[in-house]
């Protein structure tokens, strides 16, 4: 799972500027993992699920058949900055065009929309209980990204048939193994004190492992990755 | 579409997983960062070792990459260690490399990671070492804290290999938890070894090349004489960077400027502070100067882990030990201490044994015990003994009892102590209805003080009770010696039940606790040990002044052997844990606990039993014979001093035999068995000067000791009574045999079969006494040995009571054609119950006397003497008072049968006729004509002979042959009866025979004929020996005719 044998998808895409197939694909995949951010900057941008989903599926589509959506620069950054912009974007046009077409029909309107589904940019209320639509959308980033790791994860074990371990030994993922006396996992496992210790930290490593390959494929240059997760860990403290 | 599941994040916080993630590389390489220009990439590897395939990179340090590979060719996974190019150009590098390679190839250890190969391939120098499939300590550490027992788990196999390394001259010099590796089973070793002394020889350059932050890296681990006189480095900087990962392991923490104690900061003791302390000494001459030190002084922690703490707990808290099987729903053991934390209150022992504070049981031991059997501090119950005891039978310092009471201050219908309260009491204070004591206040009282309106004289007034009381006194007071066995099982059991518990459940703990269970064996030993010391102060207490000079040095030579029983029997049941000053001090014993404890156990063997034979020879002392007086000493002296010689070197031998860590040597025949001979010899030799020993008898003189007969002799002085065999040394330097006539302060009076006369032999010229005979040559040959089946062996007369008169014990009147009935009379006339000698009259009664004359009455007379055989009696002769005869009177006498089973005993009865039954006399005058003592031998009659021969003084010979039920007779006569005479025939095959009976009559012309038969023909007679014996005869004046039943 080295990366650095692979190119990452991101990579794929940036280089061919998105044109063959191969750049296709790669971007596809990337869409169809990232589905979930997209959909709640949408949602926080003002929409309820059903419509945030309806203009989620637009926008991959455009994406998709190669609009260039103006200005993001593929070549450079990261897929999560890339698709962050590119959404942005396309709800603001999307905006633009839905209160147009609203205005549209000559009528001059300064009333307060009772469709609650779409609230204009204008009378967008500032509530700071709830997380602005960047943030949002970098949290279920950040969410998503380690779902699919740990999904990843828990395949490749239960592949190699250490299903079990992978089950008695995931609390172990984030607590510093205070917790739970490990004997006890060591007696549901029939292994020693010593096996379960060095059991953990291999467990552990494939799991960082699993969020750095994550990473890597939606960034270019391999160096970032450490950026990246910092960013990511921030976005979840939030 | 990437639907959610249930829970992606298995109910872990996304936030902490993502920190989690972000976490810092820990040393190995595990992400795609950290690359350094030195680091070799794997393209650049795969050119340098074209023979090997690359699998991946495991980890890098400072100093090398390491990479699994694959050798195709054996099929195996190794790592491959690379160091820098650069590294490897330094001039002379190359050849350092190789010597030093060589020397880690060497070091074959379980702990050590394994060089295979090593060399210079494509510009890299390389090592291809063994794949550990594992983490190194770092990452283990931080993967969860180390219990302080996984840490003393991992901290002796770390000493193990150190150790090893060391005495092959090969020090480590970076140890630290990267370097200690933890494979997936858990076994740890060191990678590593030697690799920095590889590298930083000539120091400098080298190690300019390293990354900045590597060294520094491993500082804190380096002793400070590395860092400081990196030249001067021996073994014992291992020993520092040992104490650092074990202060880190404990703590988490390094040991950096004044650093906080281990204990502080974990929950181990205090002793592996001194350890850890002792590790980090800036001066190394301060540190555990071997890796093995380190090690025996954590194993002596690792020994005792959770266990201690636990058993330290249980000591001073509470437990509770139940025993699986129950009687009658009670545990058949149960054992507690201290406080039930759940319910608060003291603890209570209840089962068929309880061991307790409170105890309630069949058998109750404890501070208060209650039970069929209590023993405690207030002890109640059927028995109870104790310092308070109630029960029926009573027995302590304050005695209450339903029945007896014994006791400092016992009360109770029957009680006996200082102070007795009761119906009967006896004791120093007594006070009841029957008392007798020093000070007696009763009813009716006796004793040196009393007050009572009876005052009793003699003990046999008193009610048997008391009676019996007093003949067991003596019991009572030595039974105070009971309390030392019963305070046994209160210490051991709860010692061994903490134990159960300690041990817990598993297979190889099932071998803990029989171990454990050998503690019983202390029992029977402490039973022993009371056995010798009561009999010891029995022989004292019992025998006189005089004798009790002589006491002296069995006493202590039995003392020792008890003492040595003592200290050796605990080492050999593997009691005593391992430590200093108790025990073996050879060397090679401290290698390992199991060598202290198998050393010990061969030692404690030898020297229990050894124990043993100087303690029976401590009790032969105190029956050693005068002439032995001198010699005895040194013997046992000796004895003792080869005991423990003997031990010694025989543990030697078994360590040689079976070295410490190696596998026993072959079992050498020749030295087993000639150690057990040595030991044979040294016993046997004692015994035969101071106990017992075989003798032959050549000649034949005394009679009763056959020719060439073996005899077995004791050199015991066991009390000489007249008429025992003894042997003695003559002045001509032989050994002679003799008879006692009479034991003397001085020595013996003797009396040899061949002459008359008696001499005296002092005590130190006395050997021995004679006690059987066995395998007399004559009687193996030739054939079936003859089973006599009614035949009777000659019977030598003793001297004991020539002087003595026989005495008319009993007599018992029965009509004729009846039964005897009891009881028996005295000749005063008064019945009496003859317990004793009542199985005695019953078996040679008879059922009763019948002849022709109903009317006639018999009246049987027992006599009594020591010296009876079966030609005692003879005659009786019955007379009125004045010397008148008796009218109408049968005049036959009958005498007694051979029933009983002892052939001389010495009560037997003649039955005669005082008259009829309507003409009884009230009383008779008896006379009895009876024979006892030695024989004289008058002559020797050849089987062959023809011819008359005279036996003595009107005593002819009549004739002699076989008789027609195939015995031989032989018959003589006699005018007089004032001798007796007896013949004894020698048979051909050597054997010695009495005869079977005989006849008496009185021929017309006033000669008496005497006839004897023997169960043998005649052909196997070689010749009569013809004996005879004075006829003495006692009147008895007045003997009261007992009435009729």
């Amino acid at each position: 799972m080295t990366p650095s044998f692979h190119d990452t998808r991101w990579t794929l895409v940036s280089r061919s500027r998105g044109s063959d197939t191969q750049a296709k694909a790669a971007l596809s995949e990337l869409c169809e993992a990232y589905y979930a951010p997209v959909v709640a900057f949408l949602r926080r941008d003002g929409r309820d699920e059903d419509r945030a989903r309806e203009l989620a599926h637009d926008f991959f589509a455009r994406l998709l058949q190669g609009d260039a959506i103006n200005g993001a620069d593929p070549l450079r950054g990261r897929f999560r900055s890339y698709l962050l912009s590119a959404v942005k974007r396309f709800a603001a046009d999307q905006r633009d065009r839905a209160h147009a077409a609203k205005r549209g029909g000559g009528r001059i309107h300064a009333v307060i929309d009772s469709d609650a589904e779409q609230t204009g940019a204008g009378l967008q209320i500032a509530d700071a209980s709830v997380e602005a639509p960047d943030e949002a959308f970098d949290r279920q980033w950040a969410l998503t990204l380690l779902a699919r790791a740990l999904s990843t994860l828990e395949a490749e074990l239960r592949d190699s048939g250490k299903g079990l371990q992978f089950d008695t030994l995931k609390p172990w993922l984030t607590a510093d193994g205070d917790a739970t006396p490990q004997s006890e996992a060591a007696a549901k496992l029939g292994l020693s004190d010593e096996t379960v210790k060095v059991a953990i930290h291999r467990l552990r490593k494939r799991f960082r492992d699993a969020v750095k390959a994550e990473i890597a494929q939606t960034v270019s240059d391999l160096g970032n990755v450490r950026e990246e997760l910092d960013a990511l860990m921030a976005a979840l403290r939030k | 579409m990437n639907e959610s599941s249930p829970d992606p994040f298995h109910g872990l916080n996304p936030a902490d997983l993502m920190a989690a993630a972000a976490m810092p590389t820990d040393g190995g390489v595990d992400t795609i960062l950290l690359t350094t220009r030195d680091l070799p990439s794997l393209e650049e590897i795969a050119t340098a070792f074209p023979d090997l395939e690359i699998l991946d990179l495991i980890g890098h340090g400072g100093m090398s990459a390491v990479f699994r590979v694959r050798q195709p060719k054996l099929d195996r996974v190794v790592a491959l260690k690379v160091l820098p190019k650069a590294l490897a150009a330094t001039p002379g590098f190359a050849e350092r490399f190789t010597r030093e390679g060589r020397v880690l190839a060497r070091l074959s250890h379980p702990n050590i990671v394994a060089v295979h190969d090593f060399g210079e391939s494509g510009g890299f120098c390389y090592l291809i070492m063994e794949y550990v499939d594992g983490v190194n300590l770092r990452q283990a550490m931080r993967a969860g804290r180390f219990t302080p027992e996984q840490a003393l788990n991992i901290i002796p196999a770390i000493c193990d290999a150190l150790q090893f390394a060391h005495t092959q001259g090969v020090l480590h010099r970076d140890i630290k938890p990267e370097n200690i590796l933890l494979d997936s089973k858990g076994k740890v070793k060191i990678a590593d070894f030697g690799i920095a002394k590889i590298i930083s020889e000539d120091a400098g350059d080298a190690m300019l090349l390293t990354q900045s932050g590597a060294r520094l890296g491993t500082a804190p681990y380096m002793a400070p004489e590395q860092i400081e006189q990196p030249n001067s480095v021996d073994h014992r900087a291992d020993i520092y960077s040992l104490g650092v990962v074990f202060y880190e392991m404990l703590t988490g923490e390094l040991p950096l400027g004044r650093f906080a104690a281990p204990s502080e900061k974990s929950a181990v003791d205090g002793n592996i502070d001194e350890i850890v302390f002792r590790a980090l000494e800036k001066e190394r001459g301060r540190r555990q100067q071997s890796a093995g030190e380190f090690k025996t002084q954590i194993e002596g922690l690792a020994s005792m882990p959770a266990s201690t703490q636990r058993s330290l707990a249980l000591r001073f808290q509470s437990f509770e030990y139940k025993s699986k099987h129950t009687i009658f729903g009670r545990p058949l053991l149960h054992v507690t201490q201290g406080i039930d934390p759940t319910t608060g209150e003291k603890r209570v022992a209840r089962g068929f044994f309880a061991f307790g504070e409170i105890a309630h049981g069949v058998f109750a031991f404890g501070g208060y015990a209650r039970g069929w059997f209590a023993f405690g501090g207030l002890a109640v119950g059927g028995v109870a003994i104790g310092g308070l005891s109630f029960g029926l039978i009573s027995w302590g310092g304050l005695a209450l009892a339903l029945l007896l009471a014994v006791g400092a201050l016992s009360v109770g219908p029957l009680a006996t102590g200082g102070a007795a309260l009761g119906w009967n009491a006896m004791g120093g204070v007594a006070m009841g209805w029957n008392a007798v004591g020093g000070l007696a206040i009763a009813q009716h009282g006796m004793g040196e003080k009393v007050i009572a309106p009876d005052v009793v004289k003699s003990l046999a007034e008193m009610p048997r009770a008391l009676q019996l009381m007093s003949e067991v006194s003596w019991l009572t007071s030595m039974g105070s010696f009971l309390w030392l066995p019963l305070m046994l099982p209160v210490s051991l059991v709860p010692w061994w039940a903490r134990r159960q518990l300690e041990i817990g459940e598993g297979a190889d703990q099932a071998a803990a606790r029989r171990a454990s269970a050998r503690v019983f064996w202390l029992f029977p030993a402490l039973a022993l040990l009371c056995g010798v010391l009561w009999w010891m102060l029995l022989r004292w207490t019992t025998s006189g002044m005089a004798d009790a000079a002589r006491f002296i040095i069995p006493t202590v030579i039995g003392g020792v052997g008890c003492l040595l029983f003592v200290l050796s029997l605990p080492l050999w049941l593997r009691l005593v844990p391992m430590n200093s000053f108790y025990g073996v001090r050879l060397p090679s014993t401290f290698a390992s606990d199991e060598r202290w404890y198998d050393v010990n156990a061969v030692f404690g063997k030898h020297l229990t039993w050894w124990s043993l034979a100087v303690i029976a020879a401590g009790l032969a002392g105190f029956y050693q014979l005068p002439r032995h007086q001198d010699a005895y000493p040194w013997a046992a002296i000796t004895l003792s001093l080869v005991a423990v010689a003997s031990s010694v070197v025989a543990t030697m031998w078994w360590m040689r035999q079976h070295p410490a860590g190696a596998p026993p040597q072959k079992k050498n025949r020749l030295a087993s068995w000639s150690g057990q001979v040595v030991v044979a010899v040294v016993i046997a030799m004692f015994i035969k000067s101071f106990i017992a020993g075989a003798y032959k008898i050549p000649q034949g003189n005394e009679p009763g000791v056959a020719k060439n007969s073996h005899w077995f002799a004791s050199h015991l002085d066991t009390g000489f009574a007249s008429g025992d065999l003894i042997l003695f040394e003559h002045e001509i330097g032989q050994t002679w045999t003799a008879r006692v006539v009479e034991r003397q302060p001085k020595g013996l009076r003797l009396k040899r079969g061949g002459s008359p006369d008696e001499f005296f032999v002092p005590w130190d010229k006395i050997v021995g006494k004679m006690l059987f005979s066995h395998f007399s040559p004559d009687t193996l040959k030739g054939g079936e040995l003859r089973t006599p089946a009614k035949t009777h062996k000659v019977i030598e007369g003793t001297a004991k009571a020539l002087e003595k008169k026989p005495a008319l014990l009993f007599t018992r009147i029965q009509q004729n054609g009846k039964e005897w009935q009891w009881p028996v009379f005295t000749p005063q006339g008064k019945p009496v119950a003859a317990d004793e000698s009542r199985t005695l009259i019953a078996r040679s009664s008879g059922s009763g006397v019948e002849t022709q004359n109903n009317e006639s009455c018999w009246l049987q007379l027992w006599f009594e003497h020591p010296d009876f055989d079966r030609h005692s009696l003879l005659n009786v002769e019955i007379t009125g008072l004045g010397g008148q005869s008796l009218p109408d009177r049968d005049s036959a006498i009958a005498g007694a049968s051979w029933a009983s089973d002892k052939p001389d005993p010495p009560l037997q009865c003649l039955v005669v006729s005082p008259g009829r039954r309507s003409q009884l006399p009230i009383a008779v005058r008896i006379v009895l004509h009876y024979s006892i003592g030695p024989w004289e031998k008058r002559t020797s009659l050849p089987s062959d002979f023809s011819g008359s021969m005279v036996f003595g003084d009107g005593c002819l010979l009549a004739a002699f042959g076989d008789s027609h039920d195939h015995r031989v007779f032989i018959s003589w006569t006699k005018k007089q009866d004032d001798v007796l005479y007896d013949a004894v025939a020698m048979l051909r095959d050597g054997q010695v025979l009495g005869s079977n009976g005989g006849l008496r009559a009185r021929s017309g012309k006033g000669n008496l004929v005497e006839r004897l038969e023997f169960p043998v023909l005649l052909r196997e007679v070689a010749s009569f020996d013809i004996r005879s014996r004075k006829i003495q005869s006692v009147v008895f004046d007045h003997v009261a005719i007992p009435p009729l039943p």
